[in-house]
């Protein structure tokens, strides 16, 4: 399973391109079904739910629940009319009332395996119990365990499991999930949720006394806001409220077996499951999310417009189910509504792709998910349902293809992992082949021309191109590497190198230093070119390079450094070799290399940078002529010098921002009150 | 001019009763989705006395006016069916004060009656107490009592009967009634003989008490003693006393016929000069949920909105209770010309409303110049006829018991019915009684004006975009195919607004009235940060309002039928008739299918942005040359992002072909090859917006009336921030393109973003009725041998287009919207081509097939050569499945079931749409062919014709 990276940036709920030149909004959809892209952006997708029926006349006032059993009626709470409402979507009646005299406002409603119907009331302060037939069988108040130290219990929503176990959420209780037994005894919480301070919180704790602690706002948990309990037993819950998983479905121990963090809060209201483990999530704003059964996000459709009373927009999205055909119904608690939506063949193509995949029949899911391809050929999901697909079946070439679209650098790598082992076992013989017959070449040309001298000549040719003067001032780099304090001091002597000879190394460096930065293989690089903001990285290149050579020369000329300017702007060009060739070793390898070889590529821009910093150092020490001591000294002032500089240009830009604003205020204002 | 009813020395007719007796079967889509029908049938009276004078009369209608309520009613000979234009109600608050009125006098009969008329009972008061008084009233005896404190005692108020008998030793029981303001203590005495503290509640109850007589003096007194009794209690109230009784007692019961005191307190009704009679004449059943300003614009014909110094809205009808005064004159030279002269006094606005009657109906028109008074800044709208085919009300009825009105509602009979509004393909809005208050709808024709916008800034909704109203009709149908009327502007739809209001919604009616808009207010930036402050345009709009309303009925077989197809056909008529619209004859037999290429688009890169190409010019020969192989040859084709920068930068102002999609040369061979085969390739151009990294905003963009660029931010990549070209510019842009197309010999123009736009631009003033005749002017002058693509025109378009792209085959979808009717289908038909929405897009299924036969449009596709994922960084990232290899089955697949049907009705008339069964269309066309459309998943007989399930089935022609 892949794993979204959290959107660092404001992930704006919907991107939306209802701009395009034509629009392709061909269906009865009135929102649009949005899926997540390969950089975690929500973008249009095919249809995955159409509207279909809007059920207004059922006469119902604050409905809050609805549950669907096993004949596809569905069972309302219809809260303020103090009954519960059975209704049969195949004829549009309502089948029957449930009316109990204690009911005052039921909240929740839920069917079990065997069809016996429990009702949570929060004002009647108890949970109901039917039997199939919609007899009273009991009422469970409020436990009196000790453990249950609440002070009120006011239930709000039900689920049972097939033991008979109840798990309550109550207005006002924070502490989680509430298990009562089969009779109705306080088990404990289920299931809890941390509160999560904010960076601020957590300040407060460190600073503030008990008093002003005491002061503060509650910090209570994200509250539970719904509970569900899927025919196979297993418990799901959501909750509204920033920074935590907000849809949980729980092991037995109460934990969350899957992560759907996305960094902001769904406001999640109800869960609800099908027959394919997948979970349809409401959303109180208006959207209805879901999930296949790992908690990886599919798509979701909705509008957070809540003015309009169009079909598929809500009021306020109270309560969602599925039924028997998949068709979601939601309730509407404002408006007193039914909505039902109707599944396309594009939702169902994927949700039986995502249970093959599940039973282990990969080729039959490649299938499925060729034809979602045919419908969605940007489908994320589905090139990396595709690629994992096909990976499973070792058609690891294929599924790299997917990946790559998917933007799944994990399983890529794995993949790749796999392609790579394959060409090189039929490739290594060859390669260790033409290694020693190279090694021979060498050493039989080298033999034989110490004999013959015919490669004098090339020698020759090469020796005068080495001693022009712009090259020889480049290539006197490498001189760098054996002796650097000589260079050095031959650089400062001006006896080696030049200014022009720097600017080319230092030119080099910057190409090089692109090239890493924008063009790394699939894997390493993260963040695609297009999407780097280039212009912040150019800049940044050279305005830390040049301020360290200003800053440099301006401490180092107090302290009776003897470098100028330029001949620290020379050190520096010069000592850049090592970290230049590693990160165009590191650039070309991260082609060849799977996430397995990180380390290869940590260590050689390691060593590069290493070694030019080294370089740098000595460069330094040398030409102001300074002791280690002294040398070090520099260099701590050089770096604070250089952060004192960039604070003062974030100063100016904020503030000059300010200023110009307000000088253009007072102009437009002086404009106003003169001309009109 | 003169007065009406000097002028019209007419016979005064009073329309007494029109009773219609009719039975109709109500039949048609029922969900906007589903597309089946719910048979109801319904029987109703309809019964209309109302008491007008003549105006005017045709063939087909009388033409009358009610002055007091300034209603126009229309009379239809043809079906006895009569319309008015408001509702034409008396002023709730009115009959509130005359029954008011009444029942005051009514009960002052009973009120105060001086207690001197009660003669068994007499009164004494301590003297010190001025402010004790007792009177008769509504047949209680009422006893006020003030200023008693603790100086006064029990007996300071004394109520007293006059003497009366009793026998030594009998047992007497003595009764009364009596309630009390509070509640309050009281003493009884039977001269010495009996006493007892009682006290009485705020609720009328008996109170009772037995003793037996033995004082032998007989003669005695009943007292009550109302003074003080204790410091605690309440002593000052008002008390009540009724059928006091003095008896002799068994011991059981009391002895009949043996009461000595007269303290029943009724009055004789003989009296009465106010009978129950009377109140109840005067209080008659009065209109619920319609206060007096509403009642006003129920009942009127024109009514304006304006802005108080609040800057809130209000109303003011010309049939308003006091705001208004109107008068009717009569046009000497025209006798079917009448105007009425409205002056609305608490606004300071006057309007002259000329009405127009002939034999189809009414046109009613508004002059710019006729819209005056000192208070014109403040009009905000004028609103005609709301309430004409209003259906539903409810009213409260007086209680005599009660003496008021109860409230409890009684609902009048809803006519059944529906609205259309031209929303997406057309929209019916049935007259339901709902439940819950849901929203109007409420559509500016023409759609959005950025210009006039209430801020410069508009964010893009996170919704499919609701339809827009492309022409400025809607209608009101009282049953199915019995009585109609379409109306229509003719002037004044750029600035129109059609509404229509749900039951429920403030009222118990469901209404649909066209708005005119004069001013609004709009947010005035200044300055960069974004404040600014709520204003008013510094002039209104300028313009003339025309409206018509025609009258319809019948199922069709003569004239326009009563229903949403004669609507069509009669607007589309009145088109034609005006050289709007015309008809035309195609050369072919099999229908044509639109293929679009989607060449390419652009994404961000490293530097600036990159053409992301998805198909080149010759590419497209590629496919087009397979798919004519494959039997498909009536083809025309749009090439989408074939300039430099692709759909979404590619310059209008400029025609920059790149060796990348395909050279200027290529595209001339392209065009040239495929004209020969019978294909059309046309380049299409969004003409309307444009963006910052395109061209410099400086004469391009139009501006806000706040004077800033009109914008649409998107929070999309790669690009978010759209400006909206000046309608010259576009224009301009327009014709160099076309020039250039010309050249290169293209048989047709696609053009798309200003034929469904329209926006006024501030940089120069231009208000929306300009900018549509710059663009009307733009299109009249293009090459009149080159065919127009348009994608969705509005209106005043449709005289230049020749074939309709991506016709809308839904509405919004508004919960109060209860069916999707092809209306534009029905006006276009057989005037130009019209082509679905992208089939690639959720329009593919076999039911969205059925849709295109049964709307009768032809199929439409986009397509690209290189796999549509390329598209992800662009965007065109909405067409995500456009692989040409990946559609050529479902190609065929569409073309041949929809060319299946429609091919045999290429050239006829479509002369009705109808539901025969629920989910079953029958569409009937001129040359006898039908085409029976079956949604449902079961196969169906049409008189001995098998419809397949999800199939359709040709007979006749």
């Amino acid at each position: 399973m892949i794993r979204f990276k959290k959107v660092i940036v404001v992930v704006l709920l919907m991107i939306l391109s209802t701009i395009s030149l034509v629009e392709v909004d061909a269906s009865s959809a009135t929102t649009y079904t949005t899926a997540r892209n390969r950089k975690g952006f929500f973008v249009i997708t095919q249809d995955a739910y159409l509207p279909e029926t809007t059920v207004l006349d059922l006469g119902l006032d604050s409905p809050e629940d609805i549950f669907i059993d096993e004949l596809d009626h569905i069972f309302i709470a219809d809260t303020s009319n103090q009954r519960v409402v059975v209704y049969d979507p195949s004829t549009n009646t309502i089948i029957e009332e449930i009316s109990y005299p204690e009911f005052i406002s039921p909240k929740g409603v839920f069917i079990t395996q065997d069809n016996e119907l429990y009702v949570a009331d929060s004002t009647a302060e108890a949970v109901f119990r039917f039997d199939a037939d919609h007899n009273f069988v009991a009422k469970y108040t409020k436990p009196d365990s000790a453990s249950f130290d609440a002070k009120t219990f006011n239930p709000r929503r039900i689920a049972v499991d097939n033991q008979g176990t109840m798990y309550v959420i109550a207005e006002g209780v924070f502490d989680g999930i509430i298990q009562l037994s089969s009779s109705g005894e306080f088990q404990g919480f289920f299931s809890t949720n941390t509160v999560n301070l904010t960076t601020r919180q957590q300040l407060e704790n460190l600073l503030f006394t008990d008093t002003q602690l005491a002061q503060v706002v509650d910090r209570n948990p994200v509250s539970f806001s719904n509970v569900y309990v899927d025919q196979k037993g297993i418990k799901y819950s959501t909750s509204i409220g920033l920074g935590i998983s907000n849809l949980k479905k729980h092991n037995t121990d109460g934990s969350s077996s899957i992560d759907t963090d996305f960094g902001f809060d769904w406001g999640m209201v109800d869960v609800y499951t099908d027959q394919y483990g997948i979970m349809y999530v409401a959303g109180a704003a208006g959207y209805i999310n879901i999930f296949t059964s790992d908690g990886q996000f599919i798509f979701a459709f909705g509008t957070d417009e809540s003015e309009q009373d169009v079909s598929g927009f809500y009021s306020q999205l109270t309560s969602i189910a599925v039924d028997s055909v998949g068709r979601i119904w939601t309730l509407d608690q404002d408006n007193a509504f039914l909505q039902s939506y109707t599944p396309t063949d594009y939702s169902q193509t994927i949700y039986q792709a995502l249970a093959l995949y599940k039973a282990g029949k990969y080729d039959e899911a490649v299938v499925l998910w060729e034809e979602v391809l045919k419908l969605n050929q940007l489908s994320v999901l589905a090139h990396n349902e595709m690629g994992r697909n096909l990976f499973s079946e070792g058609r690891y070439a294929e599924s790299m293809e997917h990946f790559i679209l998917s933007g799944n650098r994990q399983l890529y790598s794995q993949a790749y992992w796999e392609v790579r082992n394959v060409n090189l076992q039929r490739s290594l013989p060859v390669f260790i082949a033409g290694f020693f017959a190279f090694l021979i070449g060498y050493f039989v040309i080298k033999g034989t021309n110490r004999k013959y001298h015919y490669l004098d000549p090339v020698k020759k040719r090469i020796k005068k191109v080495t001693e022009i003067r712009i090259i020889n001032d480049v290539l006197y780099m490498f001189n760098l590497l054996k002796h650097p304090l000589d260079s050095f001091y031959y650089i400062k002597k001006k006896e080696k190198g030049s200014y022009k000879g720097a600017t080319i190394i230092f030119a080099l460096f910057f190409i090089s230093y692109m090239t890493y930065v924008t063009s790394k293989g699939f894997i390493y690089q993260s963040v695609e070119a297009a999407d780097l903001d280039l212009n912040g990285i150019i800049i940044g290149f050279f305005a830390i390079a040049f301020l360290f050579v200003f800053a440099n020369y301006l401490v180092t000329s107090i302290n009776d450094g003897e470098g100028s300017l330029g001949e620290i702007f020379k050190g520096l060009s010069y000592s850049l070799l090592p970290i230049m060739v590693a990160m165009l070793i590191t650039t070309y390898l991260s082609y060849k290399l799977t996430y397995t070889e990180v380390i290869i590529l940590q260590l050689t821009m390691y060593v590069g940078y290493a070694w030019s910093g080294l370089l740098i150092f000595l460069a330094v020490q040398e030409l102001h002529n300074y002791t280690i001591r002294e040398t070090i000294k520099s260099f701590l002032l050089t770096f604070l010098f250089m952060m004192i500089v960039g604070l003062l240009f974030a100063f100016i830009q904020i503030m000059g921002d300010q200023l110009i604003q307000f000088v253009i205020g007072l102009v437009k204002e002086a404009f106003r009150n003169v001309f009109s | 001019m003169f007065l009406a009813k000097k002028m019209l020395l007419r016979v005064f007719i009073v329309f007494l009763l029109f009773a219609s007796f009719i039975t109709v079967k109500a039949v048609y889509d029922p969900s906007n989705q589903k597309t089946n029908l719910q048979p109801v049938s319904l029987v109703y009276n309809i019964v209309e006395p109302t008491e007008s004078e003549l105006l005017y009369e045709t063939a087909n209608f009388t033409y009358s006016f009610r002055e007091s309520r300034d209603t126009i009613t229309i009379y239809d000979k043809r079906n006895d069916y009569t319309w008015t234009t408001g509702t034409d109600l008396e002023f709730s608050a009115e009959i509130a004060n005359e029954c008011e009125e009444i029942v005051e006098s009514y009960e002052d009969q009973f009120s105060n009656v001086d207690f001197s008329t009660f003669t068994d009972f007499t009164n004494s008061t301590d003297p010190l107490l001025t402010d004790i008084e007792f009177y008769g009233t509504n047949f209680m005896l009422k006893a006020l009592i003030n200023d008693v404190d603790e100086n006064f005692t029990k007996d300071s108020v004394l109520l007293q009967t006059s003497l009366v008998t009793l026998t030594n030793g009998t047992q007497y029981q003595l009764s009364f009634e009596a309630y009390g303001l509070s509640s309050r203590n009281i003493e009884v005495q039977v001269g010495s003989v009996y006493t007892e503290e009682i006290t009485v509640t705020n609720e009328l109850a008996e109170y009772t008490m037995t003793f037996t007589m033995s004082d032998p003096t007989a003669n005695v007194t009943v007292d009550f003693l109302l003074g003080y009794f204790a410091a605690d209690a309440i002593s000052n109230t008002t008390l009540y006393f009724d059928n006091i009784e003095l008896n002799e007692y068994d011991g059981v019961d009391v002895v009949d016929g043996t009461n000595q005191i007269q303290g029943d307190f009724e009055l004789d009704p003989l009296t009465l000069e106010t009978t129950q009679e009377d109140v109840l004449d005067v209080c008659r059943d009065r209109e619920v949920r319609l206060n007096t300003t509403y009642t006003g614009f129920a009942n009127s014909l024109v009514t304006i909105e304006y802005f108080d110094s609040a800057s809130n809205i209000k109303r003011i009808s010309s049939a308003s209770r006091f705001d208004a005064e109107s008068l009717l004159y009569a046009d000497e030279d025209d006798e079917s010309h009448f105007i009425l002269d409205i002056d609305f006094k608490d606004a300071d606005i006057e309007v002259l409303l000329n009405i127009y009657f002939d034999d189809e109906g009414i046109r009613y028109e508004i002059l710019d110049e006729d819209v005056t008074g000192d208070g014109i800044l403040d009009l905000a709208a004028i609103i005609i006829s709301p309430f004409l085919g209003a259906s539903g009300g409810a009213y409260e009825s007086f209680d005599i018991t009660e003496m008021d009105y109860l409230d409890e509602e009684h609902f009048k009979y809803k006519v059944p019915g529906y609205s259309l509004v031209p929303d997406g393909s057309g929209s019916l809005i049935q007259f339901n009684d709902n439940t819950v208050d849901l929203n109007e709808f409420n559509a500016s024709v023409y759609g959005f004006d950025p210009g006039q916008a209430d801020h410069y800034l508009q964010e893009s909704a996170g919704y499919v975009p609701f339809k827009t109203a492309s022409m400025p009709v809607f209608g009101m149908a009282h049953e199915d195919v019995q009585a109609a009327f379409v109306a229509f502007a003719t002037s004044g739809d750029e600035f129109m607004q059609i509404i229509s209001m749900p039951e429920e919604n403030l009222t118990y009616y469901n209404f649909t009235y066209p708005r005119f808009e004069y001013n609004k207010q709009y947010y005035q930036v200044y300055n960069k940060s974004g404040a600014g402050y709520l204003t008013f345009y510094d002039d209104r709009n300028h313009y003339d309002i025309e409206m018509r309303y025609n009258f319809l009925s019948g199922d069709g077989t003569t004239g326009y039928s009563g229903d949403y197809v004669g609507m069509a056909h009669s607007y589309r008529d009145y088109l034609v008739s005006q050289d709007l619209l015309q008809m035309t004859t195609n050369g072919y037999n099999d229908i044509p299918i639109r293929l679009d290429f989607l060449m390419s688009d652009v994404e961000k890169g490293i530097t600036g942005f990159n053409n992301q190409v998805t198909t080149t010019s010759s590419q497209v020969d590629q496919i087009l040359s397979m798919i004519m192989d494959n039997g498909i040859t009536n083809i025309n084709s749009g090439l989408l992002g074939w300039n430099d920068g692709g759909i979404t930068l590619g310059d209008p102002r400029d025609t920059d072909f790149i060796r990348q999609i395909g050279k200027q040369s290529e595209f001339e061979e392209l065009i040239r090859t495929y004209q020969s085969k019978g294909v059309d390739i046309s380049f299409n151009q969004d003409y309307y917006r444009i963006l910052e990294e395109m061209m410099t905003l400086r004469n391009n963009a139009s501006k806000n009336t706040s004077t800033w660029y009109s914008r649409l931010e998107t929070f999309d990549y790669p690009v978010s921030m759209f400006y909206f070209a000046r309608p010259v510019k576009s224009i301009e842009w327009l014709q160099d393109q076309a020039n250039t197309f010309d050249s290169m010999g293209v048989a047709s123009y696609s053009i798309s973003g200003i034929t469904n736009n329209l926006t006024s631009d501030y940089s120069t003033d231009m208000l929306r009725d300009e900018s549509r005749d710059v663009l009307v002017a733009g299109f009249d002058n293009l090459n009149k041998d080159v065919l127009i693509n348009a994608y969705q025109p509005n209106m005043y378009l449709w005289e230049y287009t020749d074939r309709y792209l991506q016709t809308p085959v839904y509405g919004t979808q508004y919960l109060i919207e209860t069916d999707t009717v092809p209306f534009i289908q029905l006006v276009l038909q057989n005037t130009m081509e019209l082509y679905g929405p992208y089939a690639n897009f959720s329009f593919y299924t076999d039911s969205d097939i059925l849709r295109m036969i049964d709307y009768n449009i032809y199929p439409s596709f986009v397509l690209t050569h290189e796999p549509a994922y390329l598209l992800t960084d662009t965007l065109s990232r909405t067409y995500y499945s456009t692989e040409y290899n990946l559609y050529f089955d479902l190609i065929n697949h569409v073309y041949e079931n929809v060319n299946g049907a429609l091919n045999n009705v290429v050239n006829a008339n479509w002369i009705n749409r109808s539901f025969i069964d629920d989910g079953i269309v029958l569409n009937e066309y001129d040359n006898n062919v039908m085409i029976i459309i079956n949604y449902t998943d079961e196969s169906y007989m049409y008189s001995g014709v098998s419809v397949e399930p999800v199939s359709y089935a040709v007979i006749g022609g």
